[in-house]
């Protein structure tokens, strides 16, 4: 298991378009991630429960990234905080 | 050869063959819920392409974050469980519909909160397709019309076949989102009266939206008629397009401001894409979507997108005038005897200020992304303005406070609608940076005759030497005073009057997109100042 944090620059959070880049870039891996805002943890698959942790600019938010082909995901998750996050 | 009246939208020909779009009757039509939910994808996977290449993939994006929702895990278990609980499909469509568009509704984000919207279109198409209701005409054989009941926002986009000519739809208004998207891309569009429906009708026909007529199994008159009036139109449209790029002035060379008019934000393409100058009018209430209002930041994006869209040229925000005929239902309905002459526009303002306070907001937010101007409606008294712009002022204040950057100075102006406005124009115009007449209610007002009322038509001129002096009036303060004077009412239209009224000092002009290069052209064959046979005489 892997995990990754990152403090949200994104001006208007994690929203419907980023949240839809970042399940494409999940579904082809063989990993399980989960994405944890404060008290609230939802699967990073599933945008309506990823838009429903109200990620805003400023929260901090972390990744916990499992499974066989985990650091292929971290990797994916790592850039999509760095261009789109 | 039998003729249909109804209301043409744009003003489009067409011909083809009627195609009527069945409805679904129950029964053998019924699709399972895997089923629509698999033709729901496909459908919006080619919304998505279609909207991609004709509006550009920002605004295209919307309907692959509508597949998104639609394969998401957790809405697909709602609508299993609702099934296993024994709901029907359409009911499992719209029990998990409304717990989604409660969920976004409660979700703090105004953005996400915004998504809410989304749940409750795909809801509408899921239930669509469930009931039956065919997209199989899409692609044609020959040039056809197409016969529904009802056209949507989203199907307009799905109209992409140009054998596709035209569209009759038997439900819809010409505020309608569906029309007004209609209207931008130039698809034909014939809304019917009330209580006509054409099902069963087959057969060839005329589409003209200028006359608001179809003509069915038309003659060879009117066949005739049509050919040349498309090949004149073809001409015509020539000669129009040779003026974009050039300045609206007079022979004597005085510059006119030529602005648009616009009701939705999609309408900007249009505006730019007939070179106007600048909106002199965005009826902002027309945010207003089945009785929600879109929150701070959602109008703040639209303001910014629009602003960007439009780069350095001017784009005046009307505050959302509620009230009288506007947009009904409004966010806070008012009991009226007399709602023309009831609570509405910037009193309406004053009456529930959040709606006021929230729109200035996103205004002052977004004016730094553009060239922005501000005018509030229905002004009748010097306190009226004053309070306005102290608002507008608060405003302004408070976001510099929370360090949010707002443009120095926003042109401010004032629309001149009631006699009273008009008769103190001189006072106003101390606190204005522009006037806006709207000839429309200041004709009802001075007139004293109801726009709405069919029986008071024949009493009411547009051109009646009572409304021509108000409007001197005021053009001539606003002269005084260093200020412009425009007319954004169903007046500015008729060029027969546009000369008269640049000689009255009127120096803009406020008119829907398709009107901004006629007017440009007859802008050209003006003088500015009056010969001895003034056409109307005060």
């Amino acid at each position: 298991m892997l995990t990754f944090s990152h403090t949200v620059q994104a001006e208007h959070g994690l929203h419907a378009r980023p949240a839809g880049k970042l399940i494409h870039l999940i579904k082809p891996l063989d990993a399980s991630v989960k994405v944890k805002n404060q008290d609230k943890e939802a699967d990073a698959m599933k945008l309506i429960g990823l838009m429903g942790l109200g990620i805003k600019k400023g929260d901090d938010v972390t990744f916990i990234i499992d499974g066989v082909q985990e650091q292929d995901a971290l990797k994916a998750v790592k850039e999509f905080c760095e261009r789109e996050l | 050869m039998e003729i249909i009246k109804g209301v043409g939208i744009g003003d489009g020909l067409a011909k083809g063959k009627l195609i009527p779009l069945k409805k679904g009757t129950g029964g053998s039509h019924r699709l399972s819920l895997p089923d629509a939910l698999e033709k729901a994808k496909a459908l919006l996977d080619e919304l998505y392409q279609n909207a991609k290449k004709t509006v550009g993939e920002e605004k295209a994006e919307i309907f692959s974050i509508r597949k998104m929702l639609l394969e998401d895990e957790d809405y697909l278990n709602r609508l299993d469980e609702n099934v296993k609980k024994g709901l029907s499909p359409l009911m499992a469509v719209e029990e998990a519909g409304d717990h989604f568009f409660r969920f976004f509704s409660s979700l703090e984000d105004e953005y996400l909160s915004a998504r809410a919207f989304d749940i409750s279109e795909l809801t509408t198409l899921l239930t669509g397709i469930l009931k039956g209701e065919g997209f199989s005409f899409l692609t044609p054989t020959e040039d056809s019309i197409l016969v529904m009941e009802e056209l949507t926002a989203e199907q307009v986009f799905l109209l992409q076949d140009p054998k596709i000519t035209g569209v009759i739809s038997e439900k819809g208004n010409p505020n309608a989102h569906a029309s007004i998207l209609a209207a931008a891309r130039s698809l034909p569009l014939l809304l019917l009266p009330e209580a006509l429906s054409l099902n069963g009708l087959f057969g060839d026909a005329i589409l003209d939206c200028e006359k608001g007529s179809l003509f069915l199994s038309p003659d060879e008159e009117t066949l005739r008629a049509y050919e040349e009036k498309k090949a004149k139109r073809k001409i015509r449209k020539a000669v129009l397009q040779k003026l974009k790029g050039q300045a609206d002035k007079t022979k004597d060379g005085v510059e006119i401001k030529v602005y648009a008019n616009v009701n939705h934000p999609e309408e900007i393409d249009a505006v730019m894409e007939n070179d106007a100058k600048g909106v002199g009018l965005f009826r902002s209430e027309f945010l207003l979507q089945n009785g929600v209002l879109p929150k701070e930041e959602e109008q703040f994006l639209i303001y910014r997108s629009m602003l960007e869209k439009m780069k350095d040229r001017l784009l005046i925000v009307r505050t959302m005038d509620f009230g009288a005929d506007k947009c009904a239902p409004f966010p806070f309905p008012t009991e009226e005897r007399n709602p023309a002459l009831g609570l509405r526009g910037i009193r309406y303002s004053f009456t529930f200020p959040e709606i006021l306070t929230t729109q200035l907001r996103a205004l002052c937010r977004a004016s730094v992304y553009g060239n922005l101007g501000i005018m509030f409606p229905m002004v009748s008294s010097k306190g009226e303005l004053t309070e306005a712009k102290a608002r507008l002022q608060d405003v302004q204040k408070t976001l510099r406070k929370e360090n949010i950057p707002v443009k120095e100075h926003i042109l401010t102006g004032v629309m001149i609608e009631t006699p009273a406005a008009a008769l103190i124009s001189d006072v106003l115009a101390r606190d204005a940076d522009f006037f806006s007449i709207g000839t429309n209610d200041l004709t009802q007002y001075a007139l004293a005759a109801d726009r709405e009322n069919p029986s008071l038509a024949p009493f009411i001129t547009a051109d009646h030497p009572a409304i021509m002096r108000l409007i001197a009036l005021t053009a001539e303060n606003a002269r005084k005073a260093g200020i412009w004077a425009g007319i954004c009412g169903e007046l500015a239209k008729d060029l027969t009057l546009t000369e008269s009224l640049i000689q009255m000092g009127i120096r803009e002009f406020s008119l829907p997109p398709s009107m901004i290069l006629p007017m440009r052209e007859r802008i050209q064959n003006t003088i500015s100042v009056p010969g001895k046979e003034s056409y109307v005489s005060l």
